[in-house]
């Protein structure tokens, strides 16, 4: 290295740290704040004045002429401008009305399109819920569990179609990022102690009428796939002994009666959500994307269901206690789990009804919130199990994953990362715990352990943002009416807790007394259960017509004799 | 025992609510919401308690 060279570095060096040092300064200064007197503002002034836009301005913008854009645009720099403003009068030009209308409707149409592509999302939850259950079931009721799963799809959408979307939205109006939903205008109420309490909406119904509108179009279609996945809980819980008419019933009165008055209640300007307003309870039940509208009340009626169709043959020996009745398909369920986390990004994001305006951004963090709860959620599970029974196991792993998303679901747009971790990492243990109270204590069987997943998760994730929401979330300044941010216990609010309680005993003592009664009914006219025949040689042939695995040979376990296909 | 359960049901529920008719106070409304809540899962073990009188593997269900 020449002299020169060594020179020139050290220079280098010396004009390195005079940068340094300069940057230090202009920083220390610029915390300081303005150094000159003229440049600091005069307190009580007002300040400058924003530049209105005139019609002359927008008159004046220039667009990329015809010629350059047939040059074709690689960098994407000349595609989009003023040119691609709708005008509503060509022969006028363009006008600042034009301009002012389309940034509203882009808005609005960015809202739109994340609705739908969330709620397309949540629909192909359908097809993870469908794996998860028909893997935990044994193979000779796998065309019988997955034909459930199908058709709650379509049962479930007529039903809501018919009244189902008008008794749970038809009195929301006011929903600003979907562009108002206006038609959606009439609650019914009434008048106790002083206090309007909503019990159902009236306008809606089969879609017709004013409510034929596009923003209603995209509410309904985004309501229906939440309700489907409430209703196809009960299937994973009734499975492999429930008769299919009964389920075609039973799954059509929950998308009509029972999730629509709990929806109404939570999310379409019922008694619960105006807890706030009306009695100074936090911002009223609040539950951001359906812990416990969609997971309690799948989870409530899955139960109901299971008590009333009582458990498999030979799940309980005579003496009380279980056996186990493993799935046939580790493989699915592990699919279906995975499809299923996949499918919240839907659920939780997608609940802010939109990613523009109102605080929508936060879906960043309602995703990132999503994805920690059900890894910690199947983090928790599998640490319990392998403690408790020496092995790392799969399908509990799986309803971990599914308990923590549960958890986080309702309160995924309120909390921070790290009460989602929390969250989901209770929820882990939750469900581990739940399973084994519920089929060894109470000896009710669920085959896929619904319950426990929806509905103790559920509850739990309700309950939890009472106590984890960190008052840091603004949706337009205000939630339920109430102004402010929503808080929780911890964060210093009780009263936003006792609000979620009030939600709690609402679900466990009204909807499950609601599922529970219409299905007695269903079971007194139309008969829940299956014939013994039919359940021990397996529902596909008896219930269906048609085996799920036609090619094997099913043999079933301890005996020896093969299922005839 | 069904009849006891599901009354059990309901009773915790109005519990919870009535909380909020008869006081101001948030710390009474939430030992009322948590007692109402309690009540509401004491009806659910009852409502279960019933059904278990006859579960089929006893030996006396319809299905025995």
């Amino acid at each position: 290295m020449t002299l020169h060279n060594r020179l020139s570095f050290l220079t280098d060096r010396w004009r390195l740290r005079t940068w340094c040092a300069a940057l230090i300064l202009a920083s220390l200064v610029s915390l300081a704040g303005p150094s000159r007197a003229e440049d600091a503002p005069t307190e009580g002034a007002p300040a400058e004045a924003a530049t209105a836009i005139t019609t002359a301005d927008v008159k004046g913008v220039s667009t990329p002429s015809p010629e350059d854009l047939a040059k074709g645009d690689p960098g994407g720099a000349r595609t989009g401008s003023a040119a691609d403003i709708v005008m509503a009068d060509p022969k006028k030009g363009l006008t600042l009305t034009d301009v002012v209308n389309q940034v509203g409707q882009n808005r609005i149409a960015i809202n739109f399109v994340w609705t739908l592509i969330t709620g397309y999302l949540v629909m192909f939850m359908q097809a993870g819920f469908a794996l998860v259950e028909t893997g935990l079931c044994r193979a000779k009721n796998a065309n019988h569990t997955m034909m459930m799963n199908f058709m709650v799809y379509g049962f479930g959408m007529f039903a809501y179609w018919v009244m189902g979307f008008a008794i749970q939205q038809g009195g929301s109006a006011g929903v600003t990022n979907l562009g108002g939903l206006n038609p959606l205008n009439n609650e019914f109420k009434v008048s106790l102690f002083g206090v309007d309490w909503g019990l159902f909406g009236t306008k809606g119904f089969f879609l017709s009428d004013t409510s034929y509108d596009v923003g209603v179009m995209v509410m309904f279609l985004f309501q229906m796939v939440f309700m489907d996945t409430a209703a196809t809980i009960v299937t994973g819980a009734a499975a492999e002994r429930w008769k299919f008419a009964a389920f075609a019933i039973s799954s059509m009165c929950l998308a009509a009666i029972w999730y629509p008055l709990f929806g109404n209640w939570a999310w379409g300007g019922g008694w619960l959500s105006q807890l706030g307003a009306n009695f100074k309870l936090g911002h009223g039940y609040c539950d951001f994307a359906g812990s416990g509208v969609v997971h309690a009340v799948g989870g409530m009626s899955a139960f109901a269901a299971a008590m009333i169709i009582g458990p498999r043959i030979g799940k309980y020996n005579r003496d009380g206690s279980p056996n186990a009745m493993p799935g046939h398909d580790i493989t699915m369920v592990l699919l279906g789990c995975f499809i299923l986390a996949f499918g919240w990004f839907g659920f939780n994001p997608g609940s802010t009804l939109g990613a523009s305006g109102a605080g929508s951004l936060r879906i960043g963090s309602i995703a990132v919130n999503t994805m920690l709860a059900g890894a910690t959620g199947s983090f928790g599970a599998l640490l319990y199990m392998w403690i408790r029974f020496g092995k790392p196991d799969a399908s509990m792993s799986g309803n971990g994953l599914l308990a923590g998303l549960v958890a986080i679901t309702a309160p995924s747009g309120f909390v921070n990362p790290v009460g989602a971790v929390i969250i989901g990492f209770v929820a882990g243990f939750l469900v581990c715990l739940s399973v084994e109270f519920i089929e060894r204590v109470m000896k009710v069987d669920d085959p896929v352990g619904a319950t426990s997943v929806h509905g103790t998760c559920g509850l739990w994730g309700v309950l939890s943002l009472g106590l984890f929401a960190d008052g840091t979330s603004n949706y337009g300044g205000s939630w339920n009416g109430v102004d402010g941010s929503v808080t929780g216990l911890f964060y210093g609010d009780p009263g936003q807790f006792v609000a979620q309680l009030i939600g709690c005993a609402t679900l466990v003592g009204i909807i499950f007394t609601i599922a529970y009664a219409f299905n007695l009914l269903i079971d007194i006219f139309v008969g829940q259960r299956v014939s013994a025949e039919a359940e021990l040689e397996g529902l596909d042939l008896p219930e269906m017509g048609a085996v799920g695995y036609p090619e094997f040979q099913l043999v079933l376990p301890g005996t020896g004799h093969s299922v005839e296909a | 025992m069904k009849i006891m359960g599901l009354i059990l049901l309901l009773g915790g529920w109005i519990i919870a609510v009535a909380g909020l008719l008869v006081t101001d106070a948030t710390g009474v409304r939430m030992i009322l919401a948590l007692v109402g809540f309690g009540t509401t899962i004491a009806g659910l073990l009852t409502v279960n308690k019933a059904h278990m009188e006859h579960a089929i593997w006893k030996g006396k269900g319809r299905l025995a």
